[in-house]
């Protein structure tokens, strides 16, 4: 009967020179396209930022108020689009602000 | 511990073996149809997409035709390695285990319609998933074994690049991206069954019921000449709705008569029959890869005419 607690002898499995050749050239190209993937993903990311930089649709993320609503520089709130006046606060409080859906 | 020494086989798994279940030539042609769809998208609708975007949502394309060709290769290994043509594929000359041409199948169709959902729009993203789950689920894994119309109506996973292209650049499939659609639908039939005519028995021996096997060869000429008298009128309806030019126009009516010739000339043959020639064979033949010339030149007009800004219009509607 085998001891339960004597340690397991692994099994190594040793690859011939052309097993190890093939493997090596699969996992480079595993790897290539991997990297190919993380570039495309990047591209695309770049893109649609400086599409957006260009037409406008991102500005709205950096003058953004704790509700979500957009803060201009002359007081006017606007509010993210499907968001209703009564769901913030700014137009009660301030009085002197305005508050435009877009 | 314990060593073991690999068996050694004939020769070991490459790239390129995996790129082999992807159906790199099926590729080529779903990218240059998809392409296509996409240029004339841009010359009709006057609708700009940015180069590399552009790039990204043919390479999901070829992604995804590659994904649902690897699924198919998993699904269809048992039969592909009865018939002689196919037993050289991966899976069953053993080379790439079916369990690896399954995942890769579903990790490329994940990858290209995420890039394409990226790349371009969420309509472009759902048709290609649409058209993976058509050609790996219900073209592979139902009509293929199940009907002798599977060509008729798998040939619409196929029609679906043009499609995918247009939308891909406006985020709309108007009528003429369904027109494209028509013209690769009707194509397929004459196509794969001229190819079909000289591998019967192949198809026989593993149980498929393509159309030379159930319903014989004299009724597959029949069928043929017939999808290809279809054929000629879908390919001409480019011009009544202003998608094709007279370039568009002058190679599908002289490439159609030429492919209609071949239909009539097989149709009256004996090609696929018991103790036909050899020039019947390679009739048949030539007719299978002109009409792969035809697709490709008709679609290669189209993108001259609206890439290369040599679109004169015929008159239209």
């Amino acid at each position: 009967m085998t001891d339960p607690k004597a340690p397991i002898a692994p099994a190594f499995t040793t690859l011939n020179p052309e097993a190890e050749a093939a493997r090596a050239s699969r996992n480079l190209w595993l790897g290539l396209a991997l990297f190919g993937f993380v570039v495309i993903v990047g591209a695309i990311t770049a893109i649609r930022l400086a599409e957006a930089a260009k037409t406008g649709d991102a500005e709205f993320y950096y003058h953004m108020g704790d509700k979500g609503e957009r803060i201009e520089g002359d007081g006017i709130v606007a509010l993210p689009p499907g968001m209703a006046a009564e769901e913030t606060d700014q137009a009660p409080e301030s009085p002197e602000s305005e508050v435009e859906t877009p | 511990m314990t060593e073991q020494t690999a068996p050694l086989e004939k020769r070991y798994a490459t790239a390129g073996d995996y790129v082999q279940l992807l159906k790199p030539r099926i590729m080529m042609l779903v990218v240059f149809t998809g392409a296509a769809g996409l240029v004339a998208a841009m010359g009709v609708t006057g609708t700009g997409i940015n180069p590399l975007m552009a790039i990204i949502a043919l390479l999901a394309i070829a992604l995804g035709s590659g994904g649902a060709g690897a699924i198919n290769m998993w699904y269809d290994s048992d039969i592909d390695a009865i018939m002689t043509r196919t037993s050289v594929r991966p899976v069953p000359a053993g080379l790439v285990p079916r369990s690896e041409a399954l995942a890769m199948g579903l990790i490329l169709s994940g990858v290209s319609v995420m890039l394409m959902w990226m790349a371009s729009n969420a309509l472009a993203a759902l048709m290609l998933a649409g058209s993976i789950i058509y050609y790996g689920v219900i073209y592979t894994m139902w009509l293929k074994r199940s009907t002798p119309h599977n060509i008729v109506i798998g040939g619409g996973a196929g029609a679906f690049p043009p499609v995918i292209g247009w939308a891909a650049v406006s985020g709309h499939a108007p009528l003429d991206a369904w027109i494209l659609f028509a013209i690769i639908f009707f194509w397929t039939p004459p196509h794969f069954w001229a190819l079909s005519l000289l591998a019967h028995g192949e198809y026989e021996k593993a149980g498929v019921p393509m159309l030379p096997v159930t319903h014989g060869a004299k009724a597959t000429r029949l069928q043929i000449l017939l999808y290809t008298i279809v054929l000629l009128p879908v390919t001409l309806t480019p011009l009544l709705t202003g998608l094709g030019g007279w370039v568009y126009g002058l190679v599908a009516g002289a490439l159609g008569l030429v492919f209609l010739s071949f239909a009539l000339r097989v149709f009256r043959s004996r090609a696929g029959d018991e103790g036909c020639t050899g020039a019947e064979k390679k009739l048949a033949r030539n007719m299978f890869l002109f009409s792969i010339l035809y697709l490709f030149a008709m679609f290669a007009a189209l993108i001259v005419e609206h890439g290369a800004g040599l679109y004169v219009p015929v008159g239209g509607i």
